[in-house]
């Protein structure tokens, strides 16, 4: 078992996959990553759509930021109405959002530790994807995430320092 | 409507929705993220002269240095500016040469 921090730093954002399937057992772990996720008044609102063949061919026509051809992708959704119904504004507006971002952190990090590779996918038009996967009109798709077996993993992009990112508060030595 | 028009129609409408749903993420998107897709819509173009043989070494060439130099958006911002001047300095040098 590796040791969480080294999978952290493992992980890449992926643009180039293997022209390889996924088992479905593989996609399973990854959903079951997400599902352990915290969630905001724990309310959960995030939906996975699982996709590969056409259906992804379609998206992608109408995604600027997916460049690669990842085997599968999950489209990450959220249940606006259960968002606002369970948590109201703050929840639709900002938590549900987090909630995604919590959980799809989840996935690319499980998915490092099994040796694929994933991408955060922003760019992509709503319209169209909600068109594609006929998504019912309370469900907003809020992020792409690419999956795949890598084929080049890249450097890492510079990262800041600890200084330049973190104020000690309240620390004897400060 | 001739075989080689026929087979670039897949292409183009590629392009067509990648370029339109460009134009909406823009509103949004990092000011750099314009020059980016504008180099993917320069590649794809070249993808539609190579489906129709209307490419050749020099297209090759350019295309090579867009995808060798896309991804520098995201790791090396001034990199890739530069390397946006190189890409309109191998067209000029193309133009010169046309021209000659």
């Amino acid at each position: 078992m590796e040791e969480v921090l080294d999978v952290i730093k493992e992980r890449r954002s992926i643009r180039d996959f293997k022209d390889e399937d996924l088992s479905k057992e593989q996609v399973t772990t990854l959903l079951e990553a997400a599902r352990w996720a915290p969630s905001g008044s724990n309310i959960q609102a995030w939906r996975i759509y699982v996709v590969k063949g056409g259906r992804l061919e379609s998206i992608k026509k109408f995604s600027p930021g997916l460049l690669s051809d990842p085997p599968v992708i999950f489209v990450i959704c959220i249940d606006e109405e259960e968002a606002e119904d369970k948590g109201g504004k703050l929840s639709r507006e900002v938590l549900s959002r987090m909630d995604v971002a919590i959980a799809a952190q989840n996935i690319c990090l499980q998915a490092s530790s099994m040796g694929l590779g994933t991408c955060y996918i922003g760019s992509f038009n709503e319209t169209a994807v909600k068109e594609i996967l006929e998504l019912p009109e309370n469900y907003k798709p809020e992020l792409i995430l690419t999956l795949g077996k890598p084929e080049k993993i890249p450097n890492p992009p510079p990262r800041k320092n600890l200084e330049q990112l973190t104020r000690w508060v309240g620390w004897d030595d400060e | 409507m001739s075989e080689d028009k026929q087979s670039s129609k897949p292409l183009f409408f590629d392009l067509l929705c990648y370029m339109s749903s460009s134009s909406k993420g823009l509103v949004d998107e990092p000011k750099l993220y314009g020059p980016l897709r504008l180099l993917e819509s320069m590649e794809r173009i070249i993808d539609v002269l190579e489906a129709n043989d209307m490419s050749d070494d020099f297209y090759s060439e350019l295309k090579e240095k867009i995808k060798d130099n896309k991804y520098l958006v995201m790791q090396d911002e001034e990199r890739f500016v530069r390397s946006l001047d190189e890409i309109v300095k191998m067209l000029a040098q193309k133009e010169k040469e046309l021209k000659d």
